[in-house]
């Protein structure tokens, strides 16, 4: 009711840009694209529940930004059958975890395809996760604040405005001063450490 | 090359900013230079820390956006429309029945045209009855034809009912010599005969170390409105209600709340609107309140 459809590119350049537009695109996307919609019915295809399709579709759209904001999608085929592909790829991984803890030696075959960085490296990935999330809940909250609108393309003026800073020069300052920080406590951390070479 | 450029270039490339072929080439610089490849390692690791900053404010706020507008499973799209059908066919049968009781109070010389398919018989009334029941029926010209339920209003139309346009009067000072000695005043004079280009003009001069930047800003904001360029009117009302005067404050945030809905940015609408409705002094305190709840029935809609 609010809103005409994105575009493909639209959706792309917004995601890139950060900022209010990427909030708002997500929110369309989530909302009032139908793509969930159609996750779900993928799912529901596939044999899998409501409530996996709501996780797997939520993961979803936290790759699919990833990977657009970051550059990892290609544009090859369209985004929404990427966003599918991603959804089928989470179910069944979602899944495979489920069932490694029941019945280990009855994986669905396709979804051996899904697991592009081997179990390894998932393990170590999130094991990674909660070490930064460790890092990062001894940083105080203005600078996580801070440290993610930086990631998310905020231009320098905006984070000014949202934190009070007076101009670009100072939230600049911040945003380095607070870069330090975390690259402090990285180096404090033996798990960080001893992946130096 | 130096270090400093090492950071910058690096930035870009884990802000996702270099072009593929820019990417390309760095990727092979790194396998190249061990410096390089040492201090973007560094770099990535404070982005992956970002990263999850990101990620997890995103998962919180998908949760959220998830329980607002929860998935459904096929049929219950065809039950929505099925609703929305019988509704109306509802509403048909209604107006059909007030439109066919509006003819049988109607003298029996102007029911001729009545159509063929009689319909349930009304109830029986004495010619004593029939004029304490004609104020209630709708008036003649109104019961002709089903009129089509009222649409929806879009966020637009919503904003528009209850933004009034800046009327620019001339400036309120004590004396003819004070107007004139008023930085603004050929503002206020160039803004009460229309000419908003060159009062727009005059306005983008003042800096924010002016002592009337803030009313500068505002009459930008307001000028925008008034030129119904609603868009362009939002930095300008964001400056005035980061600040202190009190009214200018007051009305800037009503405005801007507005020009939020205006544009559809219904969250920062909703969270001005529902800061003005806090304040119990707020001029727009009960109107934000109104809107806020004519808000909430066009989003469940």
């Amino acid at each position: 009711m609010f809103r005409k459809p994105y575009t493909e590119e639209q959706i792309i350049c917004f995601l890139k840009a950060g900022g209010k537009d990427r909030e708002m695109t997500l929110h369309y996307l989530f909302v009032e694209s139908g793509w969930r919609n159609a996750a779900l019915r993928l799912i529901r295809a596939l044999g899998g529940s409501i409530h996996e399709a709501e996780d797997a579709i939520q993961e979803a759209f936290i790759v699919l930004d990833n990977h657009v904001r970051t550059g990892r999608y290609q544009q090859m085929g369209g985004l929404k059958s990427y966003f599918l592909g991603i959804c089928r790829g989470r179910w069944f991984s979602n899944r495979r975890s489920v069932h490694r803890l029941v019945f280990s030696d009855t994986l669905p075959a396709a979804s051996q395809k899904n697991s592009e960085d081997g179990p390894d490296a998932y393990v170590m990935k999130k094991e990674q996760k909660e070490h930064l999330r460790a890092l990062l809940s001894q940083m105080d909250e203005r600078c996580r604040d801070l440290l993610h609108m930086y990631r998310l393309n905020y231009t320098m003026e905006e984070i000014a405005q949202a934190f009070n800073l007076g101009n670009e020069n100072n939230a600049r300052q911040r945003v380095f001063q607070c870069r330090q920080k975390l690259a402090k406590l990285m180096q404090q951390n033996p798990f960080f450490n001893e992946r130096e070479p | 090359m130096k270090r400093e450029h090492f950071y910058d270039l690096i930035e870009a490339h884990l802000l996702g900013k270099l072009s593929p072929q820019q990417r390309q080439a760095f990727e092979l610089e790194v396998l190249r230079n061990p410096d390089l490849a040492e201090q973007f390692e560094a770099q990535q690791h404070e982005h992956e820390a970002m990263e999850v900053l990101v990620e997890d404010r995103l998962r919180a706020q998908l949760r959220r956006w998830s329980e607002q507008h929860p998935l459904r499973p096929a049929w219950w799209g065809m039950k929505t429309v099925l609703s929305i059908a019988a509704a109306l066919a509802l509403l048909l049968v209604v107006g059909y029945l007030l439109r066919r009781s509006g003819e049988v109070a109607t003298p029996p010389e102007l029911a001729v045209d009545a159509p063929a398919v009689s319909p349930p018989p009304p109830p029986a009334t004495t010619p004593t009855d029939a004029p304490t029941e004609a104020p209630a029926l709708p008036p003649p010209s109104e019961s002709k034809g089903a009129s089509p339920p009222p649409a929806v209003p879009t966020a637009q139309q919503l904003a528009l009912s209850y933004l009034k346009r800046p009327h620019f009067q001339p400036l309120n000072v004590r004396g003819e010599e004070e107007a004139e000695s008023h930085p603004l005043s050929p503002v206020y004079a160039l803004l009460a005969e229309k000419k908003y280009t060159k009062a727009t003009a005059l306005l983008e001069q003042i800096d924010a170390t002016h002592p009337q930047y803030i009313t500068a800003q505002h009459l930008l904001g307001e000028i925008h409105i008034a030129r119904q360029r609603y868009v362009g009117a939002i930095p300008y009302l964001k400056v005035v209600v980061r600040q202190e005067d009190y009214l200018r404050r007051k009305e800037a945030e009503w405005q801007l709340s507005l020009m939020y809905l205006y544009c559809e940015q219904i969250e920062e609408a909703r969270q001005l609107l529902q800061r003005i409705r806090r304040d119990e002094e707020h001029p727009y305190q009960k109107k934000a309140h109104r809107l806020l709840g004519n808000m909430d029935r066009l989003l469940s809609k």
